[in-house]
């Protein structure tokens, strides 16, 4: 997709005309460029749905889904290498802040913090911002939470989001199912979130217990990722609805958007 | 196949008792625990860098630490203090697999900075002089004649002889009472008993 924005682009501390910062905007193209990973959260459970791309056959699908403490983690679509920089300093904070304070930190505490490290990169000569954007997971004695971050530095706290390639096909189907998920049992929340991941598969494309990665926390149930074996009862369930049409936008925003280039961003 | 340790609840500064309810024994991962004598600032301070360290560990490596990794972890934390040493005398105990996966008792003694050695048996602390002759003789059988009876260690006998040696401790130290912690560690986890012990 051409982007080509003229003279204001070759650095992020500089404007354009238009008022806008082309390196920023650019950062979050990189975003759209990972697979896609869906979060979505009911009053009690939050869960987090990756699709894990892999190189070649010989590879290893990319891990998507980062633990940072017993209660919090996050997915990432975007730039592979910038997620375990993050992921070491979200660690960090969280063990930090529970070294001090003798109790877990909480997601928004811990958004807050990112994201203002994530501004200051926009605003800084000779670096760059993050590529990749956040869904991050957290439960805490305040309920369960789902944030978004971006590049740009802004922190969303969402009910249920999906971010990365074709993701707006499984936006769709969250919008369109939001009414059901606040009250959602914690099997059919991930039932939900396996069927917007589903909807962002490209052509021919299958959802494996290899290239899925289910992450779920609770008020009562710390942060457990799934993956492998783990996730096949999930995933079977999801084959059992034998129902259930596509919709048509899905089919035709398939066959618009061509096979990004797969090398990079994970 | 297990291991047992035993301290006391009391923590006293002079002639002065500053608590009667001070657990010095806390798990470290499913199968150790560490029992701290010394400087009690020290002791929470290093307890609480041991479990931030055993957490790291356990997000690097997808598993919790082993016992002799956990040894090992401390005797670098405290020499890492070789020139302002954390004034905390350390014993490590849990039960861990050997090569052929059979669980293995052991306790580990240090000094303050870090040296340590994997002992059948240790005590330390201030009434740790008073008990050790007694644990050399009762579980080492060391110093016994050949016709004196030695008495194999199960877990009755085990829990009984700490209970043994606190009181021992606490009848002649006076920084020694108020409450016994038991901790009996084996491969299924920790579990701990509270015996009174004297409280003047």
């Amino acid at each position: 997709m051409a982007m080509f924005r003229g003279q204001y682009d070759n650095d992020v501390t500089t404007w354009s005309p238009q008022g806008r910062l082309h390196q920023v905007e650019y950062a979050m193209e990189a975003v759209n460029q990972g697979s896609a990973v869906v979060g979505l959260h009911s009053a009690t459970h939050a869960v987090l749905v990756a699709l894990k791309r892999s190189q070649d056959s010989l590879s290893e699908h990319q891990k998507k889904i980062y633990q940072l403490d017993d209660h919090v983690g996050f997915a990432f679509a975007g730039l592979t290498a910038d997620a375990p920089i993050i992921y070491h300093y979200l660690r960090n904070e969280c063990l930090d802040f529970r070294y001090a304070n003798n109790e877990s930190m909480p997601a928004p505490h811990m958004v807050r913090d990112l994201c203002r490290r994530a501004q200051r990169r926009t605003q800084r000569y000779g670096g760059r911002p993050y590529g990749v954007g956040l869904l991050l997971a957290g439960a805490d004695h305040a309920g369960v939470s789902l944030y978004q971050t971006c590049p740009s530095g802004i922190e969303y706290a969402c009910k249920a989001m999906a971010i990365g390639a074709r993701s707006q096909s499984a936006r769709t189907y969250l919008e369109r199912h939001i009414g059901e998920l606040g009250g959602a049992s914690l099997p059919d929340l991930v039932q939900h979130g396996l069927r917007a991941l589903k909807d962002t598969l490209p052509a021919e494309a299958e959802l494996t217990n290899r290239n899925v990665s289910i992450a779920i926390v609770g008020v009562d149930m710390g942060f457990s990722v799934y993956e492998g074996d783990r996730v096949d009862s999930y995933l079977a369930e999801l084959k059992a609805e034998t129902g259930g049409t596509p919709s048509t936008e899905t089919s035709r925003e398939r066959a618009k958007t061509p096979e990004s280039m797969e090398v990079e961003a994970s | 196949n297990a291991e047992y340790m035993g301290g006391h609840t009391r923590l006293s500064e002079g002639y002065s008792i500053l608590s009667r309810d001070v657990e010095r024994i806390q798990s470290i991962g499913k199968n150790c625990v560490i029992g701290q004598a010394g400087f009690h600032g020290d002791n929470q301070f290093l307890y609480k860098v041991l479990q931030t360290r055993a957490k790291i560990f356990e997000f690097d490596h997808g598993q919790a630490l082993d016992c002799h990794s956990t040894a090992s972890l401390l005797s670098n934390l405290l020499y890492s203090r070789r020139f302002f040493p954390i004034l905390s005398y350390c014993l490590v105990a849990g039960v861990e697999q050997d090569s052929q996966g059979q669980w293995k008792g052991r306790v580990y003694g240090y000094d303050v900075v870090g040296s340590f050695e994997s002992r059948p048996c240790e005590a330390t602390g201030e009434a740790g002089t008073l008990m050790l002759p007694l644990l050399d003789n009762q579980v080492e059988f060391k110093n016994l004649g050949p016709n004196a009876e030695r008495v194999p260690l199960t877990r009755e006998r085990a829990v009984g002889l700490i209970q043994d040696v606190l009181q021992a401790a606490t009848e002649r130290d006076i920084m020694t009472g108020d409450f016994g912690q038991i901790v009996l560690i084996d491969k299924d986890g920790v579990q701990q008993r509270r015996i009174p012990l004297r409280r003047d």
